[in-house]
């Protein structure tokens, strides 16, 4: 088995962790050992917030050598229903317990507190929407006691009378609302070729100031659009915009996020040990 | 256009198939023309709402087979929007939705097989509870007159059909004939981070029943010595932890 920590960066310059997700896929080869076998693991919030069965226990088992964020899909910050207080309360308690290195969710909408369509739903870059998403980032943070990351969308559709592009909007809402954004690389490809614009250019706007977290994932092309499936490896031009982002990096943590035909532990770490190759030339 | 009523139409179009009103205000993604790619988060919904019940059933699903699974998936979807925030929790009154279903014409244990399913469930997030023989320490001259509480994490089930072959069948990687017209009664347990399903006779099974409900061991037993003795003998190996609530009369 590949150990993901047996090539170092040079920790003095640069403190950047790189990590998988926790699937259950893989709960039998983690239960198999004590050791460390990547910088950090990411767990979806909402598998956790009502469980104290195996899914509880193998993160209890994870945590003694890993540190953890929490990636969640449900805070639904765009949306303008009401703050869900009973899912907040169970974020903190889980939050509380234990402690990760980075809270995040996506900026976005899921539906409505009546009716939530379990996605993660566009919406409007305006003022009006950075408003609202300002005032309801410094209450979840507040009500939480920890700082907030939102992720940007993979989308398939967008509104056609924005006021701002979504760079625009996470730079602007990252300083007034004291939040941080978590970059998923894929999706910006993804979005790129799907609404049409120059995904590079679209990097070099990113204040990276703001950016505590990466995320790489692999998408699928399905002819008439781009797919965020995270299915397969990370593709060349989402490299590409890993390398161009390196030089910027300094203390993020970087995730390889694999979904859906999740394969051995050993072929996530291969790609771990990717990012870490193409992060060692700076350094 | 304000946020809300972006969100207010967005939602309509996604739940009732409405999205003309929608099709105006976006540009698709790719090639896809306006209706493609609201048909994009449309099917995303269904589809995650019926996977979520696919694996929350599974034994449903095995049952039916596919058509007729994904069309009481879709219509229990069309029927009961999601309020919960993570899809596990999805889908709780699913065994009673069954219960008034054509299907259970066909299949009369639907509605119980489902309920089952979702113990299992609960019992698999439930924390562990430490195990031990419940007799060890009691005077064997005390125990006819001792009470027992059931632990939470041990259920019982009696049914007209065997249900928990069926349940144990569900994966479907062994091909086999289930005769499901026969009785059956059986106690689900969480143990040692494993749930196990244990086979009882209907004495057995009314003898734990009377536990549970209180009665003292003398006056719960039921059945024949030979039954009696296997029974306490599973409860012993086994380790179940049924806690002693009073001793003597």
């Amino acid at each position: 088995m590949l150990r993901a920590g047996s090539l170092k960066l040079n920790q003095a310059e640069k403190n950047i962790l790189v990590g998988v997700g926790l699937r259950h896929t893989h709960f039998p080869y983690l239960e198999s050992t004590q050791e460390k076998v990547c910088d950090f693991f990411e767990v979806i919030s909402e598998n956790f917030l009502n469980t104290k069965g195996r899914p509880r226990r193998m993160l209890d088992h994870v945590r003694k050598a890993h540190p953890i964020a929490m990636h969640g899909v449900s805070l639904s910050i765009a949306s303008t229903d009401d703050l869900d207080t009973k899912y907040l309360n169970q974020l903190r308690s889980l939050a509380q317990e234990i402690n990760p290195i980075i809270l995040s969710d996506h900026l976005c909408w899921t539906g409505g507190n009546a009716h939530n369509l379990h996605n993660l739903l566009p919406f409007p870059y305006t003022n009006e929407a950075l408003e609202h998403v300002i005032e309801r980032v410094q209450y979840v943070q507040e009500y939480l006691q920890r700082p907030l990351t939102l992720e940007n969308l993979s989308v398939y559709l967008s509104y056609n009378k924005n006021e701002m592009d979504e760079i625009e909007f996470m730079n602007e809402l990252c300083q007034k609302a004291g939040c941080s954004i978590l970059l998923d690389l894929n999706n910006l490809y993804v979005n790129s070729v799907n609404i049409g614009f120059d995904a590079k250019e679209a990097l070099s706007k990113i204040n990276f100031d703001y950016v505590k977290q990466i995320h790489l994932a692999g998408y699928s092309d399905f002819g008439t659009h781009l797919f965020d499936t995270h299915s397969k490896e990370v593709q060349e031009p989402v490299w590409d915009l890993l390398k161009l982002s390196k030089s910027k990096l300094t203390d993020q943590a970087i995730l390889v996020e694999w979904d859906e035909d999740i394969p051995e532990f050993d072929v996530l770490l291969a790609e771990v040990l990717k990012v870490k190759e193409i992060l060692k030339d700076q350094v | 256009m304000k946020l809300a009523d972006f969100q207010k139409i967005f939602l309509k179009s996604i739940s009732n198939d409405h999205s003309i009103d929608l099709e105006s205000l976006i540009k698709p993604a790719g090639s896809l023309n306006a209706q493609q790619a609201i048909q994009v988060y449309r099917g995303d919904y269904k589809a995650r709402l019926s996977e979520a019940i696919g694996e929350l059933y599974e034994s449903i699903w095995y049952v039916l087979g596919d058509e007729d699974f994904f069309n009481v998936a879709k219509d229990y979807i069309d029927t009961h929007p999601s309020t919960v925030k993570e899809l596990g929790s999805y889908a709780q009154d699913f065994p009673q939705y069954l219960k008034a279903h054509p299907l259970v014409e066909d299949f009369p244990f639907l509605s119980q097989l489902a309920e089952f399913e979702q113990t299992f469930w609960q019992l698999f997030h439930q924390e562990e509870t430490q195990v031990f023989d419940p007799f060890i320490e009691i005077d064997a001259s005390e125990l006819g007159q001792t009470k027992f509480k059931m632990p939470d994490h041990c259920r019982l089930f009696s049914w007209p059909w065997s249900i928990d072959k069926i349940f144990e069948a569900r994966s479907g990687e062994n091909e086999q004939e289930i005769n499901w017209d026969v009785p059956s009664s059986c106690m689900l347990v969480k143990l040692n981070q494993k749930i196990s399903i244990f086979n009882l006779s209907e004495n057995q099974y009314k003898t734990l029943i009377n536990i549970a409900g209180g009665c003292s061991i003398e006056s719960s037993l039921e059945g024949s010595a030979e039954e009696i003795s296997s029974l306490f003998s599973l409860l012993r190996t086994q380790m179940i932890p049924l806690r002693k609530i009073s001793t003597g009369a």
